[in-house]
């Protein structure tokens, strides 16, 4: 059943760019989105034998690619509702080009997360970078062109390292080994330590670079801030764990190769290097969709840290990823409903939504709460998690960095995400109301974080709990 | 035979470095293509049909004839001026890269000592593949440029799998190179989009983003 998941998304992309006809490229999405987050939700908790999971040669979905998975089915439903007002004004060739590429993208997507070969898993990513910048490249604004180009090459380059790592990574499995997850778990603590190292290092840089930690993010910026808003939510939301995967699996075996040490010291560096970096560009940005990319960055880093703790955090760090993707989809969404009032992605151009699109304002800042892990949200409860562990480890200088830096974050994105709230709206702005599907989804999205922050079902724990075992056991 | 084509590549290197014409860039590319093929078949653990042809398609069809004759193109359709304007002089560059293949040498030799994984010449000449196309990116201004400099830092990865005694399922080394090839594509058309659209005269300009 998993092979719809891969096969379905390439058929319809293939369809819209044949028939080139408007009505399909634009409904084909929310339709497709929603049967395919039905899939998932059958191919992850159904418990029937017929949908087998877990035999196949190349892909499974076990429950942490699962997680990733509804992770992802949600974000692509938000989006693709989003890309029907994306899409309005335009004519039937942009249309279907864009279809096409989304459509390509979740496929890439998709099979990245259910891949068990680590090579498979490669190619997949690197799809991403090329549907990713596509849709990056749709607006065909000298500024897109640039953030596309500096997207592909960028990440190119760091799934080259990528590469790289594997291959030292096959170079370090004494026996004849495949790059299997299962098989390099396995034969982990017989693997030569030093090249091992190295592969894990480069394969950190490679995917790392595809995740946004610094210092290889440079491309994230851009990339978000002039993606179409629908696109700048996939991006953040889904591709970017899709490479923390990638990251949690090869960590797992420097853990069973007994050099876990040395990981951890790479994914601190990374950490907090990301957090740093989001800290100091925070203050300087004048775009709020930038400014919430850095905020992808600085969540990016906590991921990263929440890796480098390990135990308890390993927990915060699934439902860290599950809370911001969900809140800066629902942000990035909201960016939609801002610029198609505003026409302006500057801070210092936009005030006084607050009067001219309440509901938008509202989720705004409810859902700006959220990202700055502020009670009673899901990212809260993540970072107390984090911050526990590291309690644990004793490792009180970096906790007070930590606090330092994250505050200044909140500090710099309350500036700029709060102040375009607030204030007098200039003149002639629209004051017309968006249709429904232009918030429903990002309030479904902040709502299911505040709930899940306020009150998280048994069933829910066990649930994470049985993906981490795939990274644990 | 496989030994001779993988030293011609890192000699290929030294002329890339010291070449001031982009025409000369794309005509080591299609070689370079070529001697992998030669490497890469001379080292294939079955010489079946099926392998030769994935090979065969890998590196003739892809590297040695699609990508370098796209390049081409871009370049004949933009009118890119057919000198590499780099940053360093001829002679500065092939003393750079000369350095790059001693190090690439020099660690070989160090590996070899340490343990056999790696087929050594091969892993030297890819290393110095791979660090003259971080060269080649970082010196040279023009993006189709960089576009060869990460062709030949993809050649480099390609001789090390090569020098690693294990082999990728084809399924993943064909999506590898469909990956490349693909990329590389939209890379060129990218390029092509930013001289149509705006009539720009420095299509290298790409620095208006930042903070």
């Amino acid at each position: 059943m998993y092979e719809l998941l891969i096969y379905f998304p390439l058929l319809l992309a293939l369809m819209s760019i044949v028939l080139r006809n408007k009505g399909f490229s634009v409904y084909v999405l929310p339709v497709w989105s929603i049967v395919q987050t039905v899939i998932i939700f059958f191919l992850v908790f159904s418990k029937f034998n017929f949908l087998y999971h877990g035999t196949e040669k190349y892909f499974a979905v076990d429950n942490l690619s699962g997680l990733f998975l509804i992770i992802t089915g949600f974000l692509f439903i938000g989006s693709s509702f989003h890309s029907i007002d994306a899409l309005k004004e335009r004519n039937k060739r942009d249309s279907s080009f864009y279809t096409f590429n989304l459509l390509v993208f979740v496929f890439a997507v998709n099979a990245l997360l259910m891949s068990k070969h680590l090579g498979l898993m490669w190619v997949f990513i690197e799809a991403t970078t090329l549907s990713g910048a596509m849709l990056i490249y749709f607006e065909k604004k000298h500024s897109s062109i640039e953030a596309a180009w500096k997207y592909i090459f960028i990440c190119s380059i760091g799934v080259a390292f990528a590469f790289i790592g594997i291959i030292f990574l096959s170079a370090a499995s004494t026996h004849s080994v495949d790059l299997f997850f299962y098989e390099m778990n396995h034969n982990a603590p017989l693997m030569n330590k030093t090249w091992l190292k190295f592969g894990y290092t480069f394969a950190l840089i490679g995917f790392g670079t595809k995740m946004g930690l610094a210092p290889v993010h440079s491309w994230l910026p851009d990339a978000h801030s002039e993606a179409v808003w629908p696109v700048s939510a996939m991006l953040s939301g889904a591709l970017l764990n899709g490479a923390f995967l990638a990251i949690m699996k090869l960590t797992r075996i420097t853990e069973l190769a007994g050099i876990r040490s040395f990981s951890s010291t790479l994914l601190l560096v990374m950490g907090v290097l990301s957090v740093l970096t989001a800290a100091v560009f925070v203050q300087k940005t004048k775009n709020y969709k930038r400014l919430l990319a850095y905020s992808s960055i600085e969540n990016m880093g906590i991921l990263s840290l929440c890796l480098y703790a390990g135990g308890g955090a390993l927990f915060a760090a699934l439902i860290h990823a599950l809370g911001h993707s969900l809140t800066k989809a629902s942000l990035f969404l909201t960016t939609g409903n801002i610029y198609r009032r505003y026409h302006s992605k500057e801070i210092f151009n936009v005030s006084g939504l607050i009067s001219t699109d309440r509901m938008s304002a509202i989720i705004w800042i409810v859902s700006f709460f959220c990202i700055i892990a502020s009670p009673p949200g899901l990212l809260f409860v993540s970072e107390i998690l984090l911050f526990k562990e590291l309690v644990q480890k004793e490792s009180y200088g970096l906790i007070i960095l930590l606090f330092v830096l994250l505050a200044a974050v909140v500090y710099g994105a309350a500036f700029g995400l709060l102040k375009i709230c607030v204030g007098e709206a200039p003149l002639n702005i629209d004051k017309t109301r968006f249709p429904l599907r232009n918030y429903i989804p990002q309030i479904i999205f902040v709502s299911a974080v505040i709930i899940l922050g306020i009150y998280m079902p048994v069933s829910f724990k066990s649930f994470i709990d049985s993906a981490l075992e795939v990274i644990t056991k | 035979m496989s030994a001779i084509a993988a030293v011609l590549i890192g000699v290929s290197l030294l002329y890339i470095s010291t070449t001031a014409r982009l025409e000369s860039y794309i005509k080591m590319l299609m070689l370079q293509g070529i001697l992998l093929f030669m490497v890469a078949a001379g080292n294939a653990h079955d010489i079946s049909f099926t392998s030769i042809i994935i090979i065969g398609v890998e590196t003739i069809l892809f590297k040695s004839i699609m990508i370098p004759l796209f390049l081409l193109k871009t370049i004949r359709k933009n009118q890119i001026k057919s000198d590499v304007e780099s940053y360093f002089s001829g002679f500065t560059s092939l003393f750079i890269v000369t350095a790059i293949l001693t190090l690439g040498f020099l660690t070989a030799y160090l590996s070899a000592s340490s343990n056999a994984v790696l087929e050594p010449l091969y892993f030297g000449i890819s290393i110095s593949a791979m660090l003259t196309g971080f060269f080649i990116i970082a010196t040279r201004k023009k993006l189709i440029t960089h576009i060869m400099g990460y062709m030949i830092l993809e050649n480099g990865i390609f001789l090390l799998s090569l020098s690693a005694a294990k082999e990728m399922p084809f399924i993943v080394n064909l999506g590898v190179s469909m990956d490349i090839f693909i990329g590389v594509f939209l890379a060129g058309i990218f390029i092509n989009r930013i001289k149509t659209n705006f009539d720009q005269h420095d299509i290298d300009d790409i620095s208006r983003l930042k903070d």
